[in-house]
């Protein structure tokens, strides 16, 4: 049946093949989705970059008054926020961001006025430090926001927006009551909460960090115009393969699991898409890593790890490298506070932080709360594997020399953590695939039961394994 | 995957076909001033211009020498291209997706859309065009349909410059037209989330504006191109589906993209066949009855359409506001106590011609020398497509690719094989 001698002759009728295949397949989904997909965002992005690009450049050529340099930040952020696509709630976010500084001063007053009535300072672990009361109040208002005050589309779109507000707010009021930094100037404060580099995606940066633009511009190269352009054409890849190519490769009528598989996937390319947008946004105002802060050749400003995320040795590394900003915050003025209480406290009161500050939306907090306890339960079991089976395998490499007996790269080690990464892609679908706007019309316990409750049998044969043997 | 390769085999031979059957038509075209007044003469548009009908537009040449197009186009269509630079283009590739697409289609029938005698001043299709027949209403739903398609594709690429994912066409698309980059995304201020949906929309005008225009009269043959044109355009909207996806932190919603998921073409081509099979034969209708029926009409044209668009309210607003009263006639089933067809349904008011032996008049070729199957009972059996005249067997060796492969990422390697097969013609 095969021979070649018929080759020659029919080159023609190949040419044509090729057509169809391309034409059937690849094709379509550049011309229906991908090209669409970029250009519905390609102005605001256009925009974003460029005000913090012209930002950057005038900040590092001329040398500006203090003032004029907060004024500036603040005012790129105010022109990205009016550029948003929103109806409603621009208007209200300006508003209550330019007024939250008064907010900054009666708390500041009333720090004075306890004080003088207390005699002493007020102690920072008390409940009416400054910082506890403006957290406390935020997550009043932000769960407030979340079911009564605003219609549901309104708050979605801006909620990003008020999250990174709120972390700059408590963590700027944190740090004023360690003495870290001074009660800050209007000026300073504006360019603080407007700065046009993370109002819109984040990250989170702290006062300080912001500050240090103005102290110490970074130098401008071409390196760094080639990371805008190279951490741009990563964030526009995952989103599309957010948008176009996870339907693409995952069609519809494939079994249940890839179905989740692709939700979650969808989910979690839409948060580099996002994360690493964000990073563009950072660098192109000439921010990076305070570590890289005087090398002029290096450019990154890391938010998201999606290796790390996408074969996920452990769950507390995907928590981790998650969005490193939000990770270090949480860290620095949440968790730390809880720990005198226990580990596993402050742990769970971070992500129940961390839920409150996304609304305490119900999707979003299980999946939060959810993914706290799993993996703590983890990294105790863990632990508990490691010494049951003198096995270098902990969350952490061991530090130092590993005094096990099974090291790291031993086959035992290798296959143990093998399987936890195989747990863990299951869990990550099991709680990302929840993050699928499917989830409001369908249910979290109907989607979940759809996958059998997986995560959770995977998750009592962990907490049996812990409590039993 | 598996589907694709079985489909291989199946295109094969219908490239090899078709390259036959194309061939002979290089060169006709020439002189059609003739019969101006039929609407469809622009689907010779799509063999204009081309010394390759098969290949499709290479995207390295934007426009085509449109004067090659011209001939066959009337003034208002000659204006709508000027207006829309790119837009012929699309409706050629449209032309052509719609020949495909009638020929895979009826590929097992004894009519298989042959555009054989695609000689002067006749249409492309032949003669039977002339006639009211089933064929013909599928050969004018098809048309429409692939127009607006490939339109409304052409828009979401960006090779229509007054229509692209940034603009709203309403009604003056020579506003954008100088096709400057910078100036389209500019506009994506003007355009509320939606991103591309609107270009079905723009597909969907246009195509009325280009196709439907020479069909002015108010005899029932012309009523008729145009429910059968409409009926093409409509399966195309009703199909296409908009999506968008929120992207922002930890779930929210600070950008919103949106796309649009035409289906293939192929979807269209079949649900047409469907309507093709359960096609109404409408009858003129007679005074009386157009004035209770006229509003059953407006109410069913309302209703796909806004079903269609109801993820978008305010385009659901502007359109019914625009194109409501339009076509504003119904057409009466031959059998009276048959439904009036609706908006989707293909009509007639001929019986077809049979299709098995030759005949020059109606520009039909006969089913002699076609390939049937000879173990199947249906129309592609023998029996049937032979019209009782009996059949020749013989084997050929085809060559085709087979045991493809997918490497990662993102490309297919074949095998060449050769086959043999055997094969039946009809006499």
């Amino acid at each position: 049946m095969h021979s070649s001698e018929w080759f020659e002759t029919d080159e023609s009728l190949l040419f044509y093949d090729d057509n169809i295949i391309l034409e059937e397949t690849s094709q379509g989904v550049w011309e229906d989705c991908v090209a669409p997909s970029i250009f519905s965002v390609a102005y605001f992005l256009s925009q974003l970059v460029l005000v913090n690009f012209i930002f950057a450049l005038f900040v590092s050529t001329v040398r500006l008054k203090k003032e004029l340099f907060h004024l500036l930040s603040g005012v790129c952020g105010l022109y990205l926020i009016y550029q948003l696509e929103f109806y409603e709630g621009k208007l209200l976010l300006i508003l209550v961001f330019s007024s939250s500084y008064l907010v900054l001063i009666l708390i500041d007053l009333l720090q004075k006025a306890l004080s003088l009535l207390g005699k002493e300072k007020i102690h920072r672990t008390s409940y009416f430090s400054s910082s506890n009361i403006i957290k406390y109040t935020l997550i009043v208002i932000l769960v407030l926001c979340e079911y009564f005050l605003m219609n549901a589309a309104t708050w979605l779109e801006i909620r990003g927006l008020v999250m990174v507000f709120s972390m700059k707010l408590i963590s700027l009021v944190d740090d004023m009551e360690k003495d870290i930094v001074q009660f800050p100037s209007f000026f300073n404060y504006f360019g603080y909460i407007f700065c046009g580099a993370n109002v819109i995606f984040g990250p989170w940066i702290s006062f300080d960090e912001y500050n240090l633009m103005y102290d110490k511009p970074t130098r401008k190269n071409f390196r760094w115009m080639f990371s805008i352009v190279r951490t741009l054409a990563i964030s526009l890849f995952f989103l599309t393969v957010s948008n176009c190519f996870c339907n693409y490769v995952i069609d519809g009528e494939m079994p249940v699991f890839l179905q989740s598989y692709k939700e979650a996937l969808s989910f979690r390319t839409s948060h580099y898409f996002v994360s690493f947008l964000s990073e563009v946004t950072m660098l192109s105002a000439g921010y990076k890593n305070s570590k890289i802060w005087n090398e002029p050749d290096k450019w990154r400003y890391e938010i998201v790890n999606p290796l790390k995320i996408e074969y996920p040795t452990a769950l507390a590394t995907v928590v981790t490298h998650w969005n490193k900003p939000m990770h270090d915050f949480l860290k620095k003025y949440v968790y730390r506070s809880w720990l005198p209480l226990g580990k596993f406290y402050a742990i769970l009161a971070t992500f129940v932080m961390s839920s409150f500050l996304h609304g305490f939306e119900l999707k979003v907090s299980v999946v939060l709360i959810t993914i706290g306890i799993f993996s703590y339960l983890q990294f105790a079991l863990r632990e508990y594997f490691a010494g049951a089976f003198d096995c270098c395998m902990r969350v952490h490499p061991c530090k130092g020399c590993c005094k096990h007996k099974h090291k790291r790269e031993a086959l035992l080690s290798i296959c143990f953590r093998l399987l936890f990464t195989l747990t863990n892609v299951i869990h990550l679908v099991y709680l990302g695939m929840l993050m699928d706007s499917s989830t409001d019309e369908i249910g979290i316990i109907n989607k979940w039961r759809s996958l059998y409750f997986i995560s959770f049998w995977l998750m009592s044969i962990n907490v049996s394994i812990i409590l039993q043997i | 995957m598996r589907v694709d390769i079985d489909n291989m085999e199946v295109t094969v031979i219908i490239v090899m076909l078709l390259s036959l059957s194309e061939a002979t038509n290089i060169g006709d075209m020439s002189a059609r001033s003739k019969n101006r007044g039929k609407g469809s003469m622009w689907w010779g548009i799509a063999k204009a211009g081309e010394p390759n009908n098969l290949s499709p537009l290479s995207p390295g040449v934007p426009y085509l020498d449109s004067s090659a197009y011209y001939g066959t186009l009337r003034r208002k269509q000659r204006r709508l291209a000027r207006e829309n630079p790119g837009l012929l283009d699309a409706i050629a590739k449209g032309a052509k997706m719609a020949i495909n697409e009638c020929q895979f289609q009826f590929r097992n029938q004894r009519w298989n859309c042959s555009t054989r005698n695609f000689l002067r001043g006749k249409n492309l299709f032949g003669k039977i065009v002339d006639r009211g027949c089933r064929e013909t209403s599928f050969i004018y739903a098809i048309t429409s349909a692939a127009v607006t398609h490939a339109i409304a594709r052409a828009c979401s690429e960006g090779t229509i410059d007054t229509c692209n994912c940034d603009t709203h066409y309403k009604g003056r698309p020579q506003v954008f037209a100088n096709g400057n980059n910078a100036a389209a995304v500019a506009n994506v201020r003007d355009f509320e989330w939606g991103g591309c949906s609107d270009n079905i929309g723009f597909g969907f005008d246009v195509s009325r504006e280009f196709v439907d225009t020479g069909e002015r009269g108010k005899s029932l043959r012309e009523k008729i191109n145009l429910h059968n044109n409409e009926a093409g355009r409509w399966h195309v909207q009703s199909q296409m589906r908009q999506e968008c996806k929120c992207h922002g932190m930890s779930g929210s919603c600070t950008v919103k993209t949106c796309w649009m998921r035409l289906p293939s073409f192929r979807v269209i081509g079949d649900l047409l066949k469907d309507r093709f099979d359960g096609a109404s034969h409408v009858t003129a209708s007679n005074g009386g009855n157009g004035r209770n029926n006229n509003k059953g009409h407006s109410n069913r044209l309302k209703h796909p359409r806004m079903n269609s668009i109801m993820s978008n309210s305010i385009h659901a607003k502007r359109e019914n506001r625009r194109k409501l009263h339009k076509y504003n006639f119904q057409l009466k089933p031959f059998n009276p106590e048959h439904k009036p067809p609706g908006v989707k349904d293909l009509v007639y008011y001929e019986m077809s011609p049979g299709f098995c032996e030759k005949n020059p008049k109606l520009g039909i070729q006969g089913t002699h020398g076609r390939h049937c199957n000879d173990t199947s009972m249906g129309v592609e059996g023998c029996d049937i497509m032979c019209c009782g005249r009996g059949y020749r067997t013989q084997e050929i060796v085809v060559v085709e690719r087979c045991n493809c492969t997918f490497h990662w990422c993102c490309e297919v390697k074949c095998d060449i094989c050769r086959t043999r097969k055997t094969i039946h013609t009809c006499v």
